[in-house]
């Protein structure tokens, strides 16, 4: 009897060890599919098992959203399911490729703009899509506390500067501010967004007894302002040149340097420029569908890329023979915050903080000052041979 | 005797019991086990037909910057992984995030502290999940954001010739961007004009 009790304790032991086997393996389950219609928005929650992730592509010739789920799979082949509300017809999922859950929203408006968020407790996708985003830069000019500061509020005692000529605009973005502090000194922890909020407004002041310039910033005060509406508030001004202030940073102390960037040119293939001639429609215009909106803005730019290459090679000249800094030279990128600029652009980096040297140079306020007079200096040349 | 054929008629019959006892247990066992069984038996299957991806070693390139931190550096470097893309890449990865050997003049562009969460690949595309330390322990900047950026598609299309771009996505989401300036909000192809031709300077 006692062999027996061994052999039986032998057994579940041996079922124990195989138990946890079985249920080691996560399946990443797509659950639940609800969502809701508000007179502003509707709002799609998927459920999803925890760490799966996503990636988005909006799509035209009818309108959808596309949000492919990994790891993920769906109890079901496919499913479909009918909203009919002002923002989204239907609802589609189905298994896309192993691992791969195709999720697309079949949206009622050709201008709709979405945003895709995921969320934990309980874990699921939320997808929001609203109508088309407001005019941001209108009502930032509307409002009193605004953040762009006009040339003639600089305290000032030299007269108004005289407009019968040609005005000349010229937007200035100092870089970071608020919640994004930028890149941090490494010796003094001097932050990037107080030294390229003193260079713009010192840049703002030297300008300022121009003829025929007017200068604004983006921000005026440590504030955060994302991206696009840097850009924003330029083309809304109708800016000639968009020039974006910031302090580098590298891995190691020794990079140093002054650097000036334009954007890469966007190619969308061929085909893109028919895309863009076919919605020949005015920029402002809420019909035009946010992709090929995004591609027509990208062709605008690439018109100014000529323009951006020769103000970024002119102000990098100065910027060097004022404060006698390191030459790092001009190069072009995809620059997040140049890329909706319709006007030559360019982004200035002015030193690195990551160089203790360098870092205690621009605490200082005469260096500051130098820094800002080489930006200027470059800008004039350039906006000279325009006139 | 017939007090022993007893005995012994007693201990066959407790044998017997014994023996249907272990049958039983061995059948409830089985019922328990035979779904995984079968699923093991299934993997069995799959293996012996498809050849497991045998670990193979080769050389590739990994771009680091340079000393100043404005261009790009190839190094080479020797990885272990199967044949697949997404093993590969893994590899790859790994051994950029370690960094340049300590020899060389060249400057890590990834913080060791980063990790990959995932990488899937899909119409020609990789797309690398990292961790949120890509971003957080980034130190900022124009320079080093680009060369972050570029050092990653670069060390991947360039050891990866089958796939033409590559997106970085950030704890299973695409990104703006890294720290406020180069856009990754979509695929990125490869950028030979970041990188310099002899590692001096």
């Amino acid at each position: 009897m006692r062999k027996l009790g061994a052999l039986l304790v032998g057994l579940s032991l041996l079922l124990f060890l195989f138990v946890p086997f079985t249920q080691a393996e996560i399946q990443y389950e797509v659950g639940k599919v609800t969502y809701e219609s508000h007179s502003d928005y509707t709002r799609v929650s998927i459920e999803v098992t925890p760490g799966t992730g996503y990636v988005v592509k909006d799509l035209q010739h009818p309108p959808r959203l596309l949000v492919n789920l990994y790891p993920a799979s769906l109890a079901s082949l496919s499913k479909e399911i009918k909203v009919g509300d002002r923002f989204v017809e239907s609802i589609r999922l189905d298994q896309e490729s192993k691992g791969v859950v195709r999720v697309v929203l079949d949206l009622n408006l050709s201008n709709a703009t979405s945003s895709v968020d995921l969320s934990s407790d309980p874990s699921r996708l939320l997808i929001e899509i609203r109508g088309p985003e407001e005019d941001l830069v209108a009502a930032i000019l509307k409002e009193k506390d605004s953040p762009i500061i006009r040339e003639e509020e600089f305290p000032s005692t030299a007269p108004p500067p005289k407009k019968e000529k040609t005005i000349y605009t010229i937007v200035l973005d100092p870089g970071h501010g608020g919640k994004d502090p930028g890149a941090i000194g490494r010796s003094t922890g001097l932050k990037e967004k107080e030294v390229t909020l003193q260079v713009a407004k010192e840049v703002a002041r030297l300008l300022r007894n121009e003829a025929g310039i007017r200068v604004y910033l983006t921000r005026n005060s440590d504030e955060y302002l994302s991206l696009d509406r840097r850009t924003e508030i330029a083309n809304q001004l109708g800016a000639d040149m968009f020039i974006s202030i910031h302090a580098n940073s590298g891995y190691r102390r020794n990079a140093k340097g002054v650097e000036t960037f334009f954007n890469s040119q966007y190619s969308y293939g061929e085909g893109a420029e028919e895309v863009a001639a076919r919605e020949n429609k005015p920029l402002g215009s809420e019909n035009v569908p946010d992709e090929a909106k995004l591609i027509i803005w990208d062709l605008i730019q690439n018109a100014y890329r000529s323009e951006s290459n020769d103000l970024a090679h002119t102000v990098q000249k100065e910027l060097v023979q004022t404060t006698d800094g390191e030459d790092r030279g001009v190069k072009s990128a995809g620059f997040y915050v140049l890329r909706g600029a319709a006007m030559p652009a360019i982004l200035v980096e002015i030193g690195f903080l990551s160089n203790p040297s360098e870092e205690t140079m621009l605490k200082k306020e005469d260096f500051r000052e130098k820094i800002a007079l080489g930006i200027v200096k470059g800008i004039k040349r350039y906006y000279q041979g325009k006139l | 005797m017939p007090q022993k054929r007893k005995k012994s008629l007693k201990k066959k019959r407790r044998s017997f019991i014994f023996i249907a006892v272990i049958a039983g247990a061995l059948f409830l066992a089985g019922l328990f086990l035979s779904p995984y069984l079968w699923r093991k038996g299934q993997e069995i299957k799959e293996w012996l037909i498809k050849p497991p991806l045998l670990e193979e070693t080769r050389v590739v390139k990994l771009y680091f910057s340079v000393s100043k931190e404005d261009y790009l550096f190839p190094q080479e470097r020797k990885i272990t992984s199967s044949s697949e893309v997404t093993s590969q890449a893994k590899a790859i990865l790994g051994e950029l995030i370690n960094g340049p050997t300590s020899s060389s003049l060249l400057v890590p562009t990834i913080s060791p502290k980063t990790q990959v969460r995932a990488v899937y690949v899909k119409d020609k595309c990789i797309y690398v999940d990292f961790f949120s330390a890509l971003q957080e322990k980034h130190p900022g900047g124009s320079s080093g954001e680009l060369l972050t950026v570029y050092s990653i598609v670069n060390s991947l299309i360039d050891n990866l010739p089958s796939q033409s771009e590559v997106q970085i996505l950030i704890e299973g989401k695409p990104a703006n961007t890294l720290a406020g300036h180069i856009d990754i909000r979509k695929p990125l192809s490869m950028n030979l004009d970041l990188v310099k031709v002899s590692p001096a300077g």
